[in-house]
């Protein structure tokens, strides 16, 4: 479910990458927060390298944290034992340019969404995400959580 | 944007107490654990009752929701003990945070430290 205006098209989350400008992908167990912050500083890093500018930068790396923290927090309710999914599973983190220009970022995990108990608290997480971003998607099922963070944005 | 090797604490943690008022300064990441660690340091010194707890954010690079929330709770806290809170930020990767959770508009939040420490310590307007 697209929350906002696609930007690219109205199934911009399942287009394919341009493999033309490159792809980055990490993963690292949900329970590393070391590891978290590492895939973090890499998306970093690729986008820099892609010659975005420094505040979109900025905004990819704060809106990626959150999805990825978003992630963990689903493996430690599923380890708890009131989940479905894997518990210890993976955390997985895909970007890439679209063609027509738009970044996608994508963070897969197999956990359970929690619906926020606290809005104060997660309720934030999702409005870095819609905040920090030109575009979201959401897709939620038994099998785990994929975030789509999307992005006007073109590698130069 | 820095790509700093990867390191266990890049969260840098500074307490400076003078009559009245206690500065809590942070540099540097805050992340899913360094914002326990941010949280203690600021409970900690609220605990002890100054008229003006300042946290000092200026040379924060890197404040994600765990950071805001660490401050929503501080400052719901330090109403309640009559505490006034006054936090310092200039940079972007802070400000944004706090405007995109809309906590930039209940918090008493100055550019510099030395406003922050110079404003009245009056009680919340």
């Amino acid at each position: 479910v697209a929350e906002s205006p696609p930007a690219a098209s109205e199934s911009w989350w399942l287009t394919p990458v341009d493999p033309a400008h490159g792809v980055f992908r990490r993963s690292t167990s949900a329970k590393d927060a070391p590891g978290i912050s590492e895939a973090r500083r890499r998306l970093t890093h690729w986008a820099g390298a892609a010659g975005l500018q420094p505040d979109t930068v900025e905004d990819i790396a704060l809106a990626s944290y959150e999805a990825l923290t978003n992630a963990a927090e689903h493996a430690y309710a599923s380890a708890n034992g009131n989940g479905s999914g894997n518990g210890d599973g993976d955390v997985d983190l895909f970007a890439g340019f679209l063609m027509g220009g738009l970044l996608r970022v994508t963070v897969r995990d197999h956990g359970r969404w929690l619906t926020p108990a606290d809005p104060g608290y997660r309720g934030r997480g999702l409005m870095m995400m819609n905040g920090l971003t030109d575009c979201t998607g959401f897709e939620i099922g038994e099998w785990g959580t994929v975030v789509h963070l999307g992005w006007n944005a073109a590698p130069s | 944007v820095e790509n700093e090797p990867s390191s266990t604490s890049l969260l840098q943690l500074e307490v400076q107490r003078d009559v009245g008022s206690t500065v809590v300064a942070v540099a540097g990441e805050v992340d899913m654990l360094s914002s326990e660690r941010m949280r203690e340091a600021m409970f900690a010194e609220l605990r002890s009752r100054p008229d003006l707890l300042v946290v000092d954010l200026a040379d924060v690079e890197f404040f994600p929701s765990s950071g805001i929330s660490a401050l929503a709770l501080l400052d719901r806290a330090a109403r309640d003990a009559g505490v006034t809170l006054r936090v310092v930020a200039n940079a972007r990767s802070v400000l944004r945070p706090l405007q995109i959770t809309e906590l930039y508009a209940d918090q008493n939040v100055l550019a510099s430290r030395a406003e922050a420490l110079a404003a009245s310590s009056s009680p919340d307007v």
